[in-house]
């Protein structure tokens, strides 16, 4: 797809399945939040300032266990790395906005917001806008919900909620996903992302994904120069 | 420690990276290979981010038969093809009643 549609409605409508894959996140943050100690209006800011899911999980969870704040700055800075990717990524296919919006834009763009407006080679700020506040919002709600409900909550925290996102990013990736050098770039960086799971603040999930993509345009540069030697 | 230190060291830790790595890749003409690279960073991300959750729930590893992540997985990139909700709605439906038979 060349261009993303123009209205916010649109972007909104194309983000609902992840809201939902998303609400129990908000809501175990929420729960999680209490737990660890930063109550109501804690969680809530989190949510409100800082709007980086796994993120918000560390931080709240080095907060709980007494942690200073250069580590809590050090490991943020490690987890939220991947967002430069997205921004890089996405950095040419806005060329609609200018730097001050753009500025504004990059406090809204996470995971999901980036999974959504990335299927288009440009994209329009009004689309951008409607994906990415509709994500923000769902995340408000359901971190507030967590922290009303989170004593009610605590049980079901025993199931891997996460998961739950994991069907929603397939359904956008599975239809990206047309070529050799596609398959064989998610299928490295599934590879690699689990080999290097253990690796400390979710650094294997920028590795996997440099490894694959290195390895990718490498297999297409090969394969569309057969004469050269490998 | 006030929470509202750590609001703060957080969001300084966030909102720089993602506003500087936009900004700085704006206006500028980007060679073929940067631009190939751009290009499969979602992918490349998604699977990524995906892949843990489904293979290793538990932190560890486990026959992948045996997950009922995989086999939710599996559903729904089965059902991507007639579109985004069917896919989301399958997947999610095997993973809460496959969770359900075996709790």
């Amino acid at each position: 797809m060349k261009t993303s549609p123009e209205t916010a409605m649109q972007g909104v409508a194309d983000i609902i399945p992840l809201l939902l894959g998303t609400a129990p996140f908000g809501l175990i943050f929420g729960v999680f939040a209490m737990e660890m100690g930063l109550g109501t209006a804690g969680g809530q800011g989190f949510s409100l300032f800082v709007f980086a899911g796994s993120a918000q999980f560390v931080g709240s969870s080095l907060y709980g266990h007494g942690a200073s704040l250069v580590i809590i700055f050090t490991t943020t800075f490690l987890i939220n790395l991947r967002h430069a990717l997205y921004g890089a990524a996405l950095a040419p296919r806005l060329s609609g906005a200018n730097s001050g919006q753009k500025i504004f834009m990059s406090f809204f763009l996470t995971d999901e917001a980036f999974a959504v407006v990335s299927k288009f080679q440009f994209i329009k700020s009004g689309y951008f806008w409607g994906a990415a506040l509709a994500m923000y919002v769902n995340w408000q709600i359901w971190t507030l919900i967590g922290l009303i409900f989170n004593s009610q909550l605590r049980e079901y925290i025993q199931l891997n909620l996460g998961f739950l996102m994991v069907p929603a990013l397939i359904a956008i990736i599975v239809p990206q996903i047309k070529t050799k050098s596609s398959v064989l770039c998610s299928l490295l960086a599934a590879f690699f992302s689990v080999m290097l799971s253990d690796l400390p603040h979710q650094s294997g999930l920028i590795i996997s994904t440099i490894i694959a993509i290195a390895v990718t345009i490498s297999y297409e540069y090969f394969a569309s120069n057969p004469g050269n030697p490998a | 420690m006030s929470v509202i230190a750590v609001i703060t060291v957080m969001t300084m830790a966030t909102f720089p990276i993602r506003a500087l790595s936009l900004l700085l890749f704006s206006n500028r003409k980007l060679a073929p290979i940067t631009l190939k690279f751009l290009s499969l960073v979602p992918i490349a991300v998604l699977s990524a981010i995906c892949s843990p959750l489904i293979l290793l729930p538990s932190g560890q590893w486990k026959n992948p038969a045996t997950l009922i992540e995989v086999w939710a997985t599996l559903g729904a990139i089965f059902f991507a093809r007639y579109g985004t909700l069917p896919s989301i709605t399958v997947g999610i439906g095997i993973y809460l009643v496959g969770k359900r038979l075996i709790v």
